[in-house]
């Protein structure tokens, strides 16, 4: 049964099974649509490229599957499977082998498991003008100071390490009974939320993330790793006194971390046993690549790989690997500068082995990870200050907000600020920075509409997201944090560290100002007019002048999720793709209300007779979705540079201070609807141009007047 | 008031770097009108700079390409000095300078 073409006429009658696939043709192609937006267009006749919908990585599907199911239509030029799409590309050498595999395949139930391994599998398929580059092919440099070693332990020593230092499958240690060792183990054998780990030589305390170098365990890293310990000293110039054993079963993982600086030494070492996985790796500016760390494999952390730039493992089932390289490991030992190899995905080849070279999906297995450290004596001294806990100003930074009232004076105003906006950016700078990876598209838009040649202010600049954008316009952000400004610093933008309320900029020096997201951290009206007013001074007369501040009216149900998160609304700010983002926030509320710091939520939404009262005081934000008054604390979950989030299992009696140094407080006024225009109205210099609401935001364009 | 650039300590020179910079002589051209007169730069604007390729070669390099990693600036009125440190000027001021 023939089923009709892409996009032809449906005036024919059509079957229920045709007409449904009609309908998830259409939707693929609008799926497609919205996810490329120059690179593909869908062709009315037949050509030889076929877009594969629900034939993506993101739909479980194997390039080795989409291979075995069309070489028998033609000869398979080339496969794209693109990370996170539900669909892929397929192109044929010629037309009637694609025609072929339409006529066949398209909207029809297939064979399961002759056609394909799951049942009631169906693909709906589509011809195409062309098929997009491989994007994915555009590697970003690896990390500097990352070293892998493949095949670093043979077959023999995975085994021999898998039994002594692993896990029965019920749950207790393999191996060493009666050695006394047991006991120890119950001791420094965890159960983490997400993986199981033990610990030797010293015990790694996931309240702290440090450990207690004054108190070694009893026994120090079993003897039969020597011969590994003495290999690794090659790579790291010491021997680790410290391993950590992790099992991660297929779909574990752990969050994006830093090790702690002053805990351990320059050079952290990580052995795969039993399974490959992939490890992210991610810069504070954004940078985000993925290194696979084959089975047997040795990885060392280095330098900037070890203190700039944090590793975590996403918690997932499968990986999307290049499977041209994941097949290569003869080499025994692979600088890291292997790792940014071109690869072989786009290449056009004929052969079937060349469709099968490409993006595809590798499912992990259970594995042992050993982790080798060396317990570092004497402060950190790298070059990193802004991820080093050694060289932190302030490291104890307050984690519960003190009973505060809202500021009655310029003296109570300048010291909430300090303890609660300041001094929070910095200690959460590059998590924070982690986190702020996409300019607002509106924002991006209102600066790509100046005109070539406009010098533009952007005061309070955090990571500085808004400065790269439109080369044609001068930019030059500023911040109060240092570590906000070096994250701009090292991205190349000019930046000054200064205050909004004193900016040490002339007067009618600029074309535009911008202020996104400050001005809701000033706690009094005074001061938020006097920053406007620094706004306006520092603009020339005909400039504009774009402020953006948190909105009291937060429109959740019409908000998309991701803009929430942009918005890092009471806490919901883990990066990206971590499972446990929403629920981190949670936890932190949970941890409050143990703690007696946060009323029940009864007592936190006071009734309406309390209101005039309850108002002057500070409260946290215990919602996600609603601010409960206008000036509150939002708490920020922190993880990363040295605070490893591991402690996400349960909270045990002895680890009670676990939650400390996590959660911070940002002060925040949120503006009510009609406010922003209203402080706008005390200036005697400047118009509101617009004003309008943006994903969460009050927002106006100010035009200077004299 | 403009600051004036000063090196890190008294007899020290200002540790400077030069990083190369697309030369773009329109944008160039646009930034002149509005850059205040400061050290390393001509007093006057010379007549018809927007064709003076090799003059806008210079106002580029100074106003791009050159960048203070350590230094000061210093406030030639008051005396107050602004560290630099990291290519980062520290302009905020004390509580009894506000």
């Amino acid at each position: 049964m023939a089923t009709s073409h892409a996009m032809k006429s449906c005036a024919t009658k059509l079957t229920k099974a045709e007409k449904k696939a009609l309908r998830k043709q259409t939707k693929m192609i609008n799926c497609l649509r919205r996810n490329n937006t120059d690179a593909t267009t869908v062709s009315e006749t037949p050509t030889r490229h076929l877009m594969i919908g629900n034939g993506g990585l993101m739909c479980g599907v194997e390039r080795d599957q989409i291979v075995t199911l069309f070489q028998k239509f033609g000869n398979i030029q080339r496969i794209l499977m693109l990370p996170g799409r539900s669909f892929s590309f397929i192109s044929f050498e010629n037309v009637n082998e694609s025609v072929k595999a339409m006529d066949k395949i398209h909207g029809r139930v297939l064979e399961s498991p002759s056609e394909f391994p799951k049942p009631e599998t169906r693909f709906y398929l589509s011809f195409l003008e062309r098929v997009p580059d491989d994007v994915s092919a555009e590697k970003i440099a690896k990390p500097a100071g990352l070293i892998l070693v493949e095949d670093f332990v043979n077959d023999e020593e995975e085994k021999e390490l898998i039994q002594t230092l692993g896990w029965d499958n019920d749950g207790s240690d393999n191996g060493m009974e009666g050695t006394g060792m047991k006991g120890y183990w119950s001791k420094a054998s965890r159960q983490l939320r997400h993986r199981r780990v033990k610990h030797f030589g010293y015990e790694f305390l996931y309240g702290t993330n440090n450990v207690d170098k004054s108190s070694p365990l009893r026994e120090g890293i079993p003897a039969m790793c020597d011969t590994v310990l003495n290999r690794i000293k090659k790579y790291v110039c010491f021997k680790p006194d410290q391993m950590t054993v992790n099992e991660y079963k297929p779909g574990q993982g752990i969050p994006p971390h830093i090790d702690t600086h002053s805990a351990f030494e320059d050079g952290i070492a990580s052995i795969s046993l039993g399974s490959q996985v992939t490890m992210e790796f991610r810069h504070p500016d954004g940078r985000h690549v993925p290194v696979v760390l084959p089975r047997r494999s040795l990885l060392v952390m280095t330098g900037e790989s070890r203190y700039l730039w944090s590793h975590g493992i996403t918690p997932r089932r499968y990986d999307i690997v290049d499977n041209t390289t994941a097949r290569n490991s003869n080499k025994s030992v692979c600088d890291s500068d292997r790792l940014k190899e071109p690869k072989g995905s786009s290449q056009e080849s004929t052969s079937t082995e060349g469709a099968r070279a490409g993006t595809t999906l590798f499912e992990r297995q259970t594995r042992i990870s050993l982790t080798l450290r060396k317990i570092r004596h004497v402060p950190c001294k790298c070059g990193f200050s802004a991820q080093c806990d050694s060289q932190a100003k302030n490291t104890s930074a307050p984690q519960v907000p003190l009973s505060s009232d809202v500021p009655k004076s310029q003296v109570e105003a300048e010291k909430l600020e300090k303890l609660h906006v300041h001094e929070v950016y910095e200690n959460i700078a590059t998590h924070f920075s982690g986190t702020r990876h996409s300019p607002w598209p509106r924002i991006a838009k209102f600066l790509r509409d100046q005109p070539a040649g406009t010098i533009v202010a952007d005061v309070g600049c955090g990571n500085g997201k808004y400065l790269g954008i439109n080369d044609d316009i001068f930019k030059t952000g500023s911040d109060r944090s240092f570590n906000l400004a070096a994250i701009c610093r090292e991205r190349g933008f000019p930046v000054i560290v200064c205050d909004i309320l004193s900016l040490p900029y002339r007067s009618d020096a600029f074309d535009v100002s911008l202020c996104i997201a400050v001005l809701h951290h000033l706690s009094t009206a005074e001061r938020r007019l006097a920053g406007l007013r620094e706004l306006v001074r520092i603009t020339r007369p005909g400039g504009l002048v774009l402020v953006y501040v948190w909105a009291l009216e937060q429109e959740v149900k019409n908000v998309k999720e991701n803009e929430l998160k942009e918005l890092d609304f009471a806490g919901v700010n883990e990066v990206n793709d971590y499972e446990s983002s929403a629920r981190n926030g949670n936890e932190a509320m949970e941890k409050l209300k143990e703690n007696g710091i946060l009323s029940d939520s009864k007592e936190s939404f006071p009734s309406k007779s309390e209101n005039t009262i309850d108002h002057m005081k500070l409260r946290v934000n215990s919602s996600r979705d609603s601010f409960e008054q206008q000036d509150l604390f939002v708490p920020w979950k922190y993880s990363g540079r040295s605070k490893q989030q591991e402690n996400q299992g349960k909270v045990s009696p002895e680890n009670g201070d676990v939650s400390e140094g996590h959660v911070f407080h940002r002060y925040y006024h949120v503006f009510q609807d009609g406010e922003l225009q209203s402080l706008c109205s005390h200036l005697d210099n400047a118009t509101v141009e617009k004003h309008y609401y943006d994903k969460g935001n009050w927002c106006v364009i100010l035009r200077k007047t004299q | 008031m403009d600051l004036k650039l000063v090196g890190s300590g008294e007899e020290e020179v200002s540790n400077v770097v030069v990083n190369e910079v697309d030369f773009n002589p329109e944008f160039i051209s646009r930034m002149i009108p509005k850059v205040g007169r400061s050290e390393g730069l001509p007093a006057e604007v010379i007549p018809d700079y927007e064709n003076d390729e090799e003059f806008l070669k210079k106002v580029h390099h100074v106003l791009l390409e050159v960048q203070v990693e350590e230094g000061s600036l210093v406030c030639p009125e008051t005396g107050r000095k602004f560290p630099i440190k990291n290519g980062i000027p520290n302009m905020l001021l004390n509580e009894d300078e506000v």
